[in-house]
């Protein structure tokens, strides 16, 4: 029942998006390809020595298409029951749905530009391993903190409308402090906690880790997987506990 | 007949509303701060009745009266203040006006949507998928746009997923306000249909729709119930429409010898404001099923600015003094007719 909701969510969020446009799911591949040439022209000048032997431009392609999931998920996430108020006002079924069908569908965009990642990798001369496959585990890790957070953030959206201004905001500043554009390596090592301390980071390098074959710290991976638990369910907590005064406040 | 079970209970609910809807930070913070007050606004007040299954409930009143509290109430989408709500089985709201069909959606695509947010299994849709089509009788739409819809084919849509639903109660609030005389008929019938079947509450501002489709009515008034038990005939009489006219019979002769038993009475809806000392009145008197016509002999406020009259027979004049009220007042004897009889 529940998954048929989020299956249903889904379908209505992509059979909508882009009616009455002329390119349809093309924008979807668009968007952060376009960041990306941008914001690779621009920081290549800066950082390009610093990247050992990746090319930049995959580099900053993969972490863009990384953060545009993470940022896009968390939005998305984060608005998804307000923007449904009239069925969550007026129909009970598992609301939560909203929100995980709200992250699945920028799940979905994002496994779509992994395969043109792909293409482009190879166009490049460079060779995918079966390590690959591990990116899978990755994306179900990136998926349950974004489910987690989100159910959070849609939450604290009911009570007060801010919060996703507020959230909007936190992501630009999480933007500069995650290695989207830039190595790890140029930032001072006594700020360098500062940028760990953001979840999106380790999770960005074991992402690089294997498309680019360096070797992957599998505590760091235990790790990640431990806070994707804790999240998750900190965000059912959340809502659990929240749910029963939606109708009214929403 | 096996005793039918008791569906939906309420005992002693009250549910009221924050007046002040404001989710901006500011203002909680004030309010937190500020020991802020709070203005709160009583939507229903120490509500009780029950429904047993296969009943079929309307529910009666005024806008702001309550009604589609109690509908939230059971549709577990509200938690009462006070009192307990309980509720066995599923519920189907039919959401006002086809809330929740998605309008760049096609007819069909909302079908299997609308379903879902009602929790009805994609399955028993597909099952029915035919039947619903059929039901909502624009075969050639289905595959439109539901934007491209108008608001009475809206309904139509919501209507006939909610009625194709395996839940054991429907929610239907106003459903039947819109539509056509066609949609409306064919609506009642499949109605009808599932009465005794499915447990059904309704609310609608229709008396005739009440009248075909309910059991049993509550009315409402202010957020509370006025009186559940009463039967529908009298419901019936008690929110008459200005202007409208109906013919009784007269069965006893309190009002001899201007109204003798058997003459025939034609009592007009005029406003209740404007009755004077002298009037022959017909009421209802709580408790007893029937109409109560005297005449106003006083007219007085009270406290609270309600006009009260002070009634009485004619023909006893020291007996049987009653105070009729507003909400009591059924309309002004205006013609009397002599019996046979006489």
């Amino acid at each position: 029942m529940f998954f048929e909701l989020v299956g249903g969510f889904i379908r209505r969020e992509l059979r909508v998006r882009y009616a009455g446009s002329l390119l349809g799911q093309v924008w979807l591949v668009l968007y952060p390809l376009m960041f990306t040439l941008v914001t690779a022209t621009i920081f290549s000048l800066a950082f390009k020595d610093l990247i050992n032997e990746a090319p930049y431009f995959l580099y900053v392609l993969i972490g863009t298409m990384v953060w545009v999931y993470f940022s896009q998920g968390l939005m998305m996430a984060t608005r998804s029951l307000v923007s449904n108020r009239e069925i969550v006002a007026n129909a009970k079924f598992e609301w939560s749905s909203i929100v995980v069908g709200g992250v699945m569908v920028k799940c979905f965009d994002f496994l779509i530009n992994l395969v043109l990642f792909c293409l482009i990798f190879l166009l490049w001369g460079q060779k995918i391993s079966p390590v690959w496959l591990g990116l899978l585990v990755l994306i179900v890790i990136q998926s349950a903190i974004l489910i987690g957070l989100g159910l959070i953030s849609a939450t604290l959206n009911v009570y007060f409308r801010d919060t996703q201004s507020l959230i909007e905001i936190c992501l630009q500043i999480l933007y500069f402090l995650t290695p989207v554009v830039y190595p790890i390596s140029i930032v001072p090592e006594r700020y360098r906690w500062l940028v760990y301390l953001n979840p999106v980071t380790g999770l960005m390098d074991l992402y690089r880790n294997i498309i680019f074959g360096y070797p992957v710290n599998l505590t760091e991976v235990g790790f990640l997987i431990l806070a994707g638990i804790v999240i998750l369910l900190a965000g059912v907590v959340v809502y659990r506990k929240y749910r029963y005064e939606f109708s009214e406040l929403i | 007949m096996r005793q039918k079970d008791t569906v939906i209970e309420f005992d002693g609910v009250t549910k009221s509303f924050d007046l002040d809807r404001d989710k901006l930070l500011k203002k909680k913070l004030t309010n937190v701060f500020g020991g802020g007050r709070k203005e709160r606004f009583v939507a229903i007040d120490n509500i009780s009745f029950k429904v047993n299954e296969g009943e079929s409930v309307g529910l009666w009143g005024d806008n702001g009266s309550g009604k589609s509290t109690i509908l939230k109430l059971i549709g577990g989408l509200y938690r009462p203040d006070k009192g307990r709500v309980t509720v066995k089985g599923r519920v189907a709201p039919v959401l006002e006006l086809g809330v929740g069909l998605h309008l760049d959606l096609s007819g069909g695509e909302n079908i299997y949507f609308y379903s879902s947010i009602l929790n009805i299994s994609q399955n028993r849709v597909k099952q029915n998928y035919g039947k619903i089509v059929d039901f909502f009788g624009f075969g050639n739409f289905i595959d439109v746009a539901v934007k491209r819809y108008s608001s009475g084919m809206k309904a139509r849509l919501a209507f006939s997923i909610a009625a194709f639903s395996d839940a054991q109660i429907l929610v239907l609030d106003e459903i039947l306000a819109v539509g056509d005389v066609d949609f409306r008929e064919r609506a009642l019938e499949m109605m009808r249909d599932m009465r005794g079947k499915k447990t059904i509450v309704f609310t609608t501002h229709n008396y005739t729709t009440m009248q075909q489709l309910c059991d049993r009515m509550i009315n409402l008034r202010k957020g509370e119930i006025y009186n559940s038990s009463e039967s529908l005939e009298t419901g019936f009489l008690r929110n008459l429409d200005d202007g409208v006219e109906i013919r009784a019979e007269t069965l006893s002769g309190s009002m001899e010898p201007v109204i003798m038993k058997g003459d025939i009475l034609k009592i007009k809806k005029i406003p209740y404001c404007k009755l004077r000392v002298g009037d022959i009145v017909a009421f209802l008197f709580l408790n007893l099923d029937q109409v109560i016509v005297h005449r106003i002999v006083a007219k007085r406020e009270t406290m609270n600015g309600q006009i009260k009259c002070y009634t009485k027979g004619d023909f006893s004049y020291e007996n049987d003094p009653w105070y009729l009220t507003k909400e009591d007042y059924v309309g002004k004897v205006v013609v009397i007719e002599k019996g046979r009889k006489n």
